[in-house]
């Protein structure tokens, strides 16, 4: 029982910070059509942040949380200038190919700024867990749950009972439509920009007290997320919360009941498995497209 | 008569031309040859993951033109930036040697090391280099301007085995690492050490080096009497942090990597609480005379507050080294510095240095308690001197 509770918690705790990074990585697809994998080199710089304001200016974690992840929307936002609105109305492949660039170079100045050792973010709990049916779990895993159900649910909201969720809602489903209606797509653009890479910077400040803050953080946590948002459908963002959750908690139940000899492979194995008998995604039905 | 003058006079300044020019030339060759630098390469990391430190290098170059050089040769180095893949060590020691060092210094990775190997064979310029594995020996490589000055993995996971089997005498033992090649090859050779030293049981797991959770593997580490631990220090962070938050309290034991973990303060006194690392090398920690000079100098060229990274001191050791190879060899032509290589001891910061018939020239390992009482500080525990460098 210990061994499955404890499993089950790492999945949990796993599956929020994939959840965040790609509820991020779906709003900015449905809004612009731009799958951004400067993601995770913005959840790296949301965990620079963090250090940078607790450990070297002794903020209070709270405001330094905060500040982390209004930083890297404005890094988001100043992404959405450099590499998206020039590229606007190239093919979406160069806008894409453009966000690798961005994550390269934002990883670059990381590294130019902070180095590149290892550096470590206290936890606010001070590595304190709560034991629950003979399992550890790190109030920090707790804390990163609760945030992102926070999160979720206060971007249903906004999407769902707000006038910039309906327009968001609305050049989602209709870019010509909406346009036409005078929604100011430039200005959504650079806003969902800014929010996904929060979201990101917030998965940053979060996980990092349970890990150390390197160069490569962000694109570790990355692939996870991707399994999700291919699970979900790409466009769906309940649905991609789920398979994110689905993909870490299959993962540590594989690893721990099957063979751990395979951890790594597990989420592939189930985005394999899940895309043969389910191809556009195991919760909907996202139209395909023939090449 | 006039004739005659005339060709006394021709004769005599021809004569003093030729007197000056044979003179000049000779002071040209000579002041030439006490002017001929030698040109060290610093090819490493110099940029992104695992920057090389400069300071140790700079530190022992200043000491040695400081003194006049080494035989009237002033040192001079320049860096290139090696990264940690084979593709940017070509790159870089090509480059290098464009600008035709005496020696290389460097390289920290295996398929880095691997990778150079034909091209220094074939333009005959010596490196010193701190990759790990027996891969890189000279039966393997046939190159014998390569020669090793740090540590091995098969020394590191012989000291680790050592330890524990003294300290701990377990008949349980769990082993952790990663799954890039050095750690897995580490991870095989722990494993045939402690059954070789006949540990019962043994639980064994191989986890990505990517990973951001290690809750099955510390879990399998329930009921072990040590767990080993060979990895990055970002897992064996990880490891030890969940280690602690799981209440498994048994005795951990590190590679050298771990240093990051002490000298970063990665995790908390009581994460460390019962850690334990092999180390090539930790002046700060060394009771050698050399060691202890070496802090006092470090500190006094670059000021206390100056950030001190044990796992680049072998940059100073192998700079020192060279100038005692070159002082023996009274040359700093390639062949002569390597003959001299495979001759000379040198009594380095780190240890001794003397070079085995596979050119591993350091025979050397600390084990490091990271949280030795009373104080909490680290310790160093236990030494181990004049190591086999590699299978026999």
């Amino acid at each position: 029982m210990a061994k499955l509770t404890a499993l089950l918690a790492a999945g949990i705790a796993q599956g929020a910070i994939a959840a965040l990074i790609a509820l991020g990585l779906v709003l900015l697809h449905r809004t612009t059509g731009v799958i951004n994998f400067a993601q995770g080199a913005l959840l790296t710089l949301g965990a620079y942040v963090a250090v940078w304001l607790i450990v070297d200016h002794d903020l209070p974690t709270v405001l330094a949380y905060a500040l982390a992840v209004g930083v890297v929307f404005g890094v988001g936002a100043l992404m959405e200038r450099l590499g998206y609105a020039p590229l606007r109305r190239q093919p979406i492949l160069n806008v894409i190919i453009a966000t690798f660039a961005l994550a390269l170079g934002l990883r670059a100045l990381i590294v130019v700024w902070q180095g590149s050792e290892p550096q470590a973010l206290p936890s606010p709990f001070s590595g304190k867990v709560w034991r629950v049916a003979g399992a550890a779990i790190p109030y920090q895993s707790i804390l990163i749950v609760v945030v992102t159900m926070v999160v979720f649910g206060g971007l249903l909201v906004l999407l769902q009972g707000t006038s910039l969720g309906r327009q968001l809602r609305a050049l989602a489903s209709d870019r010509e439509t909406a346009l036409l209606q005078g929604i100011r797509a430039s200005r959504l653009s650079v806003f969902m920009f800014g929010l996904a890479a929060a979201l990101a910077g917030l998965a940053g400040v979060l996980i990092a007290p349970l890990l150390t803050v390197y160069p490569q953080l962000g694109f570790h946590l990355l692939l996870a997320s991707f399994a999700a948002l291919v699970l979900g459908g790409f466009d769906r963002i309940g649905a991609t919360v789920g398979a994110a959750f689905l993909v870490t908690i299959a993962q540590q139940m594989a690893a721990g009941y099957i063979s751990p000899d395979y951890v790594a492979a597990y989420p592939y194995i189930i985005l394999l498995v899940a895309l043969v008998l389910r191809p556009r995604g195991l919760f909907g039905d996202t139209p395909g497209v023939r090449y | 008569m006039r004739r005659t003058k005339s060709i006394a006079l021709f004769g005599a300044l021809a004569l003093a031309l030729l007197t000056a020019t044979a003179c000049g030339a000779q002071s040209a060759t000579g002041s030439g040859q006490a002017a001929d630098p030698i040109k060290i390469a610093l090819v490493a990391p110099m940029t992104g993951l695992y920057t090389t430190s400069t300071n140790p290098i700079e530190l022992a170059v200043s000491q040695l033109n400081a003194h006049g050089g080494v035989n009237g040769h002033r040192v001079v180095y320049e860096t290139y930036d090696a990264g940690i893949s084979p593709e940017q060590a070509v790159a870089a020691v090509k480059k290098a040697l464009s600008e035709d060092p005496t020696v290389m210094i460097g390289l920290i990775v295996t398929a880095q090391v691997k990778a150079v190997a034909p091209i220094l064979k074939a333009q005959g310029v010596p490196l010193l280099h701190a990759a790990q594995s027996s891969e890189v020996n000279l039966s393997q490589t046939h190159a014998r301007y390569l020669f090793r000055v740090s540590q091995t993995t098969y020394m590191g996971t012989t000291a680790i085995v050592n330890y524990v089997m003294q300290q701990f005498k377990p008949t349980t033992v769990g082993i952790v690492h990663s799954n890039d090649n050095a750690s897995h090859q580490a991870g095989m050779l722990l494993k045939k050490k402690y059954k070789a030293a006949g540990v019962r049981d043994i639980v064994k797991r191989e986890v990505p080096h990517t990973a951001t959770d290690l809750t099955e593997a510390v879990l399998a580490m329930k009921g072990v009497d040590v767990a080993t631990i060979w990895s990055f220090p970002t897992i064996s962070s990880l490891f030890l942090r969940q280690m602690n938050q799981h209440g498994i309290d048994v005795p951990t034991i590190g590679s050298n990597g771990d240093i990051s973990i002490l000298t970063h303060n990665l995790n908390s006194s009581e994460e460390l609480g019962n850690h334990f690392l092999e180390v090539p090398c930790y002046p700060t920690l060394m009771e050698r005379p050399e060691a202890r000079q070496y802090v006092a100098d470090y500190q006094e060229k670059f000021g206390k507050d100056e950030e001190f990274n044990p796992d680049d001191v072998y940059l100073y050791d192998a700079v020192k080294l060279l100038a005692a190879a070159v002082e023996k060899a009274h040359s700093i032509k390639p062949d002569a510095i390597v003959e001299s290589l495979e001759d000379v001891t040198y009594e380095g910061v780190c240890g001794t240095y003397n070079s085995d018939t596979e050119h591993n020239m350091f025979h050397s390992i600390y084990i490091v308690e990271a949280t030795a009482p009373p104080e909490g500080q680290p310790q160093i525990v236990a030494e181990y001197h004049h190591m086999q460098a590699t299978a026999g």
